[in-house]
């Protein structure tokens, strides 16, 4: 399962460019997010040290996939970042 | 470190549990975008949910004012709960009605000790914007437009009374342990108490705006540090359109702003190892240019280079296709551990 989700957030990545409007990618990462929000536990408190990291990293991309998402945006240079 | 929850057994349990727990925190987008999730055949499971929390808002709702307040930021900072939950504990659920005149007027005494108008040139006593636990109104000095974010009164000086009377209530809503609950109460009380820390959140913005000022078609409101205090915030006042109203057939512009977002946020992760973790539509603006504008920085999040190497590490196609090494990092991680 961290499996699943990591390959899945982790996919842009591997591109150079990426379409983020794509129906397909976006498909998944909602039907990962309401496959385990549906599992009604409620019980988060977890002492392991690198959770903490895990769950506001996936929770950023998370959001961040779906304002992308919205935003319709394509051809996204992945790491354009590195050159500003 | 063991906490609540019954232990699951193997470690591909205790596993996906974590999963579990982290993609639920997404709830709060999900809300957003709602109808793109909802229909599914667990709807039976839901309804559960929705009665159970029905209980538990009736509890609530015997709550008045900050505690309420602190009720509602609680389930916030828990975003980890069901959709029938956050629906509930949504800010139009609990609705403040915004400040009259007078007391906005007080209450920037209050906290500032001068009256708005002996800072500002012109300032309107009603407000435009409600926030999350304050609300937002013009102003303008020296020519230039500002929005000033007052924080409601009492909130701040009241968090550990109110959070003892919301106590049992949350104790029954998260299924907290006994043993458990006195050490995760006091987290959220200094959790709490930080959010209503407005120094703290014009200081990290100021970084923050200095640091990826230089991302193209990216725009962020200056903030004033010497017109703000612990309650309140004085910001340039920025003209848009709030990301959920604004649409547009044209493709480029859809480009232009997808790729400052995303420029933002991989700067963030990858150069300054620090992000803000809440990205969700109210926190940007379209600006009448198409540009993106950013107005919130309440939830900037260091990620440690212990964590940030392996995590990104983890990403990589030769790990990821390689079952041992990718276990292995997941301890390396500490998000597997050896019991
Ligand atoms: N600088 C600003 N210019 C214009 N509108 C603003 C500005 N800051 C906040 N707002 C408005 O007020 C709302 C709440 O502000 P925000 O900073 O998101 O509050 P909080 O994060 O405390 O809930 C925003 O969604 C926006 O509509």
């Amino acid at each position: 399962m961290f499996h699943e989700m990591l390959s899945l957030f982790t996919q842009p990545f591997h591109e150079e460019e990426f379409d983020f409007s794509d129906d397909i990618f976006f498909g998944q990462i909602s039907d990962l997010g309401s496959k385990y929000m549906k599992s009604s536990e409620l019980k988060n408190m977890n002492g392991n040290r690198g959770s903490k990291h895990f769950i506001y990293i996936n929770r950023t991309f998370f959001g961040l996939y779906n304002l992308m998402h919205d935003l319709k945006g394509k051809e996204i240079r992945i790491n354009n970042y590195k050159n500003l | 470190m063991k906490t609540i929850d019954s232990i699951p057994t193997s470690k591909i349990q205790r596993a996906s549990k974590l999963v579990t727990t982290g993609a639920k925190i997404g709830v709060n987008y999900l809300k957003y975008y709602g109808d793109k999730f909802t229909k599914s055949e667990e709807e039976a499971k839901e309804k559960l949910n929705t009665n159970n929390a029905e209980d538990i808002y009736n509890g609530l709702q015997q709550l008045k004012g900050s505690a309420l307040k602190v009720a509602q930021m609680l389930s916030m900072e828990k975003s980890v709960l069901p959709r029938a939950y956050v629906e509930k504990f949504s800010l139009s659920q609990f609705s403040v009605p915004p400040l009259s005149p007078a007391l906005v007027v007080k209450t920037f005494k209050r906290y500032f000790g001068k009256d708005p108008n002996e800072i500002y040139d012109k300032f309107d006593t009603v407000s435009t914007n409600a926030a999350s636990i304050g609300q937002v109104h013009r102003a303008e000095k020296n020519g230039k437009k500002l929005a000033v974010k007052i924080q409601y009164p009492g909130i701040a000086d009241s968090i550990t009374s109110d959070l003892s009377m919301v106590k049992p209530i949350a104790v029954k809503m998260f299924n907290i342990r006994g043993k458990d609950s006195d050490r995760y109460f006091k987290e959220v009380e200094s959790k709490l108490v930080e959010e209503t820390n407005y120094v703290l959140e014009v200081e990290q913005s100021i970084a923050i705006v200095a640091a990826c000022k230089h991302i193209p078609h990216l725009n962020f409101p200056n903030y004033y540090a010497d017109l703000s205090s612990d309650r309140i915030i004085t910001m340039d006042w920025m003209n848009g359109l709030h990301l959920s109203e604004f649409s547009t057939n044209n493709q480029e512009v859809s480009n232009k702003l997808a790729q400052a977002l995303w420029d933002f946020y991989m700067f963030q992760i990858h150069t300054l190892k620090k992000v803000h973790a809440d990205p969700h539509p109210g926190n940007f603006l379209v600006s009448p240019e198409n540009e993106l504008i950013v107005i919130d920085f309440g939830c900037m999040k260091t990620i440690p280079m212990d964590f940030y190497t392996p995590y990104f590490e983890l990403a990589k196609p030769e790990c990821i296709n390689d079952p041992v090494l990718f276990e292995q990092k997941l301890y390396e991680l500490e998000i597997l551990r050896e019991r």
